[in-house]
């Protein structure tokens, strides 16, 4: 158990961290001191989460689990990470100390880098505790952890009047929206007598006896069929999923640059993650009847949402002037595709959407921190004024570039092969129509990005940019997610069968993640 | 050869002609070649006006189709559904929710 250790480490060191920032600054006043101080935290949870990855998928080959102070669940909280929350931790932490890197570029000059970095740290931690948990309540303890971070980060330029009509939307939604998956899971605990993921999972499957937590209670299928609307309607809003997505192109746009590229790239993420946890681990098509009916139901209704999504965001996007608004609309329109091929209910689907995953938080990232530097440089992010900037700043230009390129699917960079496993899945599900409207948006996508390139490189400058000179503060995350970019690629068949199949396999039989925890409690309740 | 690994050996392939053009044409290439968009001059004229008039500005580009193509679409997207007020979002939303429990509803009572 010993070992274990770092899975139930990785949230409460980030979170005391966080929380143990703000004390230095009755002491130290330079900037450097904090900028260390957040790049070791993110390191150490970028250490954690790939010892953490290495164990679930090469030690132990299984899920693992870290019970809190000893006690069997349902009375304990347990971390059960199964290879989808290693896959997930080592997506947050790789890009997050990116971010972070890049931050220590974006803050110079800038007041209230102290309460910056406590918030980056607070939401990393919300982020992983999100994906570790094994625990229903806990998942939404750590989703308003996650939350009270973006709040206050949209907000970080507090007097922005856009910055605060944004946060203040979005935390009111976020309010309701974590409300609602705790009303769901005052049905969960009121029928299952658990909150344990494995334990309502085993019942949702038998409805029979699961060790320590004992019987059912109340009616499990009317209990799931309202907790499954609540809770994909709470995730759907973290996810951004039409209709649930309006917050976002007022959100990201007004957060601080490395803060939109962590809310576009991971933060949604988290809600995805949330969608696919409810819909194969906790519930799935193999649950007792009715609650299989509803979820095929929901998977369907996802189907929609993710394409309506799409249209809608990727239509968007070609009459935006604003960068940053643009590329929030494109993440509207990947988690579409996203939530779609997720929602297929095939393995190659759920494949696809992972990897689409991936491609999109590395894809993303990029493209905002790029974005960024422009956008410094030029003191705008109307694409009218940044006219001619990526001419005096050539690599970062070229890094755009080649995330725009990914993110619309140009062979050998990432983004191509996930399209192409989504295309392949929505074509073996016999749902045509879905690899026309991922074609076509797409192509509305494409119209977009000329017309970002022809605004920030081709158009002749209208101003002179002459004292700008390329940093190797910024420029090293830029090429490092480039370089992320470009191996995601080019390794695409080893990444999907070592990696991917092996997630698909365990999210489509749960009964490893249950027998796993089924073990730990009978060891430690006796 | 599975498709992805072909798409990689391919683009790879792909990836090697391109260099071999680019080196070919930076070998060729005449000296001097403008990179700061500074060129053309003309007679004194003030740069900036003319900047002004041979580019297209970004938000105006595509502006003519859209407009005339789907104008009805954006004016539905844009000034009906994203107004920017809570409230209007919030009908969207309340949609998405009761239909959401409506259905699980039925299906429960009618499945069950």
């Amino acid at each position: 158990m010993v070992e274990l250790i770092t899975i139930g480490l990785t949230p409460p060191l980030l979170i005391a961290m966080a929380f143990s920032l703000p004390i230095f600054t009755l002491v130290v006043k330079r900037k450097l001191f904090y900028d260390i101080y957040a790049l070791v935290a993110l390191t150490i949870a970028l250490i954690l989460s790939l010892y953490n990855y290495y164990l679930v998928f090469y030690v132990v080959r299984g899920p693992i689990i870290y019970p809190f102070g000893g006690w069997p669940p349902p009375v304990g909280i347990v971390y059960e990470v199964d290879t989808l929350s290693a896959y997930f931790g080592i997506i947050i932490s790789v890009v997050m100390l990116l971010i972070g890197m890049y931050s220590v570029w974006y803050l110079r000059g800038v007041s209230g880098y102290e309460w910056y970095y406590t918030l980056l740290l607070g939401l990393e931690a919300g982020m992983i505790g999100c994906v570790y948990t094994g625990d229903a309540f806990n998942l939404f303890v750590m989703l308003e952890v996650l939350s009270v971070a973006a709040y206050g980060l949209v907000v970080f330029y507090r007097t922005s009047h856009e910055a605060v009509e944004a946060g203040i939307k979005y935390s009111l939604i976020g309010a309701v929206a974590t409300t609602i998956y705790f009303i769901a899971l005052v049905f969960i605990y009121g029928a299952f007598g658990t909150l344990n993921m494995a334990d309502i999972a085993f019942k949702s499957r038998t409805a029979s006896e699961f060790p320590f937590s004992g019987v059912i209670v109340g009616n499990i299928h009317l209990a799931s069929a309202i907790a499954l609307a609540l809770s994909m309607w709470a995730f759907t809003f973290k996810a951004a999923v039409v209709p649930n997505h309006f917050w976002l192109p007022d959100a990201h746009p007004a957060a601080p640059t490395p803060i939109s590229a962590a809310l576009s790239g991971l933060v949604v993420k988290v809600g995805v993650y949330a969608i696919i946890r409810f819909l194969y681990t906790i519930y799935g098509l193999d649950t007792l009847q009715p609650i299989s009916n509803v979820v095929n139901l929901m998977m369907k209704v996802l189907i929609v949402l993710g394409m309506v999504s799409a249209l809608i965001a990727s239509a968007l996007m070609i009459v935006q002037t604003d960068i940053k608004r643009l590329i929030a609309y494109s993440t509207i329109m990947h988690v579409g595709f996203i939530v779609t091929g997720l929602s297929l209910g095939t393995r190659l689907g759920l494949e696809a959407s992972l990897y689409h995953t991936i491609n999109h938080a590395v894809g993303k990232a990029l493209l905002f921190l790029s974005a960024g530097v422009l956008i410094n440089v030029a003191r705008s992010r109307n694409i009218d004024e940044l006219s001619g900037v990526g001419r005096y700043l050539q690599l970062t230009t070229l890094t755009l570039i080649l995330s725009i390129l990914s993110l619309e699917g140009l062979p050998p960079l990432a983004g191509f092969f996930s399209k192409l496993l989504l295309y392949e899945a929505f074509i073996s599900s016999g749902l045509a129509i879905l690899a026309v409207v991922l074609v076509v948006s797409s192509a509305f996508a494409l119209l977009a990005y000329i017309k970002l390139l022809y605004g920030v490189y081709f158009k002749l400058p209208t101003r002179e940019f002459n004292k700008v000179k390329e940093e190797w503060v910024y420029l090293t995350p830029l090429l490092i997610l480039t370089a992320l970019l470009i191996v995601l690629g080019i390794t695409a068949p080893l990444f999907v069968n070592e990696v991917l199949s092996h997630i698909s396999e365990e999210l489509t039989n749960p009964m490893k993640y249950i027998m796993a925890a089924e073990k730990v409690v009978r060891v430690l309740g006796g | 050869m599975d498709v992805l690994t072909l798409t990689v050996f391919t683009t790879t392939l792909m990836l090697l002609v391109g260099l071999i053009v680019l080196v070919s044409y930076l070998v060729v290439r005449k000296e001097g070649s403008s990179k700061s968009g500074s060129e053309p001059y003309l007679c004194g004229e003030s740069m900036d006006d003319f900047k002004a008039y041979i580019s297209v500005g970004s938000s105006n580009l595509y502006w003519g189709s859209v407009s005339a193509i789907l104008k009805k679409f954006y004016e539905v997207l844009r000034d009906r559904v994203h107004t920017g007020i809570l409230n209007d979002w919030l009908v969207l939303m309340s949609l998405w929710f009761f239909t959401a429990v409506i259905i699980s509803f039925i299906v429960v009572f009618v499945g069950g």
